[in-house]
């Protein structure tokens, strides 16, 4: 069943001055429950004006937002219960960060959801060891960890709320190789774990190509695609029209197979080019 | 040369180690530099000292022999040394182009006619001659970065660093702003450019590592790419291309494993098909 559903959405900025400007336009997706999301596309394709929709943070001009099947804009009541289902981790979220010590600010949602004594501490622990914080950050003051360790805990917070449908914009901008591979790795245990719906905004299609199992691809407001990884990725032309940068294996890829190598195109990871170099390899020696 | 530091050493007032433990890096005129290293490797630190922006707490720092710690040439090294940050809507003050780029010859007391030369001029060399009437709000990420690098190029600098100028924009955005960096190195600027891009390290004539507060390797990019775990041991990886031929030769295939372009991987794979 569809877990997130956008039925002919439109919205406006500035609606109704000079400066208006259409970020979405008739726009409809059903996002089944479980799935890892990537959503690509340029600066000011809309997506961060989309997923701002996913819990209600902005208000569609026309169109409905329904979450689990209930139109979030109904009444009141269900808005208010609907956007702690929806985890949304902002970009540069350790900005956010403002309690004494980290465990405090991982508390912090749960708290307001109500969460007390034992079921609050386990829900904060597992969150805090999904992120990667251990037990000697906890009591540290946010301000003391370092960048990659804030942002973590900063997702910490929103995983602690246990959202079923977890939203990141950009969670490893900014970060060192390491850094960025253990955040999108501990992204992925949880989802493996929790069976939860996770979306991934990244402008890097290596990490979109390792991590996502479809990918929705925006353009000017609109859905051009929204389709299995691989299924997205083999429409390179498409991606390129619209200023879209494949993986770097894959041009390589792509490179060969025009210069007349008999390869596989849909060659989007490492560990797949590697398979397809063998193969051909060792085909080649049988004759 | 152009700028050096002789056992530069900085500590964060709240801080509780060194950012940086006495550094010695010389940077030549003309230099294309990139300097990459985890976060919190000291690598910010290291630029803000090359105009000034900090100031060792012991060792030196010279711009053209001139130590960055004399107060009174402060202007005169900022005016040589031009800094674009990560964040692309920090930085731009005017509200429309063209002023933006002439904020900085204004405040240097240059006369209107050549202000309005090198405004000319700067926007052309980063090809935004046909935004200069735009309101900097109304441009990517990318171009605003572009529209930074007008502003330091109205000043006549010697040297531009960039300090992850380009993690916060689309591959569109960053490929133009490398693009702009390669061109005006081409042209006689030095460029040092930190990031955590290793494919963008992959492109400038030298990289230079840091961990910890110090300079682990200082070469060309074909040889501090050359042993990844290396690399990996200090929060960094190679570029994906590299990473990709050394698993082929892991697996005892006869291929190139020191590739660092798509090109080089490319030609690799096809001498290992041809053989």
């Amino acid at each position: 069943m569809a877990v997130i559903e956008i039925q002919n959405l439109s919205y406006i900025y500035n609606p109704g001055t000079p400066s208006a400007r259409v970020a979405l336009k008739d726009f409809s997706i059903s996002i089944e429950a479980g799935k890892f999301v990537g959503i690509i596309g340029h600066t000011g394709s809309g997506k961060s004006t989309l997923i701002q929709h996913f819990n209600g943070l902005l208000k569609p001009a026309n169109g409905k937002v329904l979450i689990d099947g209930i139109d979030i804009w109904e009444d009141k009541k269900t808005l208010k219960k609907l956007r702690l289902e929806v985890g949304l981790v902002f970009q540069y979220p350790e900005y956010q960060l403002f309690e004494e010590t980290v465990e405090k600010d991982i508390a912090f949602g749960p708290l307001n959801m109500g969460l007390e004594g034992e079921e609050l501490n386990i829900s904060v622990e597992k969150a805090a060891q999904f992120a990667g914080i251990d037990s000697e950050m906890l009591k540290k003051s946010p301000f003391e960890l370092s960048g990659g360790q804030k942002r973590r805990a900063a997702i910490a917070g929103v995983l602690a709320m246990h959202p079923k449908i977890l939203v990141l914009d950009e969670p490893a901008a900014g970060l060192d190789p390491v850094g960025r591979r253990m955040i999108l790795e501990q992204i992925k245990n949880y989802h493996k774990e929790q069976k939860n719906t996770v979306i991934l905004v990244s402008h890097s299609m290596e990490d979109i190509a390792k991590y996502a199992t479809e990918v929705l691809v925006i353009n000017k407001g609109e859905k051009l695609m929204y389709a299995p990884t691989n299924d997205v990725f083999r429409q390179s032309a498409k991606l390129a029209e619209i200023g879209l940068a494949l993986p770097q294996i894959t041009r390589v890829f792509h490179d060969l197979i025009e210069k007349g190598y008999p390869l596989r195109p849909d060659i989007y990871t490492i560990a797949d080019a590697k398979n397809e170099i063998v193969r051909i390899v060792r085909e080649k020696n049988q004759i | 040369m152009l700028i050096e530091t002789e056992n530069l050493s900085y500590k964060y007032p709240r801080g509780k180690d060194n950012a940086l433990n006495g550094i010695n890096v010389t940077i030549n005129k003309g230099e294309f530099t990139a300097v990459v290293g985890h976060n919190g490797s000291g690598k910010s630190t290291l630029a803000k000292h090359f105009n000034a922006l900090l100031l060792p707490d012991a060792g030196v720092v010279t711009v053209d022999g001139v130590e960055t710690a004399n107060q009174g040439q402060l202007f005169n090294i900022r005016t040589k040394i031009g800094m674009v940050f990560q964040n692309p809507d920090n930085q731009i003050v005017g509200t429309v182009v063209e002023e933006d780029v002439a904020f900085g010859p204004e405040n240097l007391g240059i006369a209107p006619d050549e202000i309005a030369r090198r405004v000319d001029k700067a926007l052309a060399t980063v090809d935004m001659e046909q935004y200069r009437k735009r309101a900097p709000h109304q441009l990517s990420g990318g171009q605003k970065q572009r529209v930074s690098i007008a502003g330091i190029l109205a000043m006549n600098p010697e040297c531009i660093v960039l300090d992850e100028a380009t993690s916060m924009l689309d591959p569109k955005g960053r490929k133009e702003l490398l693009q702009a960096m390669t061109s005006l190195n081409k042209s006689g600027t030095t460029i040092v450019n930190i990031t955590h891009f290793m494919e963008e390290a992959a492109i400038a004539d030298r990289v230079i590592i840091m961990k910890d507060g110090n300079i682990l390797l200082d070469g060309t990019p074909r040889e501090v790419f050359a042993d990844r775990e290396i690399l990996l041991n200090a929060g960094l990886d190679v570029p994906p291309v590299s990473r990709f031929v050394k698993e082929i030769a892991g697996l005892g295939l006869e291929i190139n494993d020191n590739v660092i372009s798509e090109q080089e991987c490319v030609e690799a794979i096809e001498t290992l098909l041809n053989r």
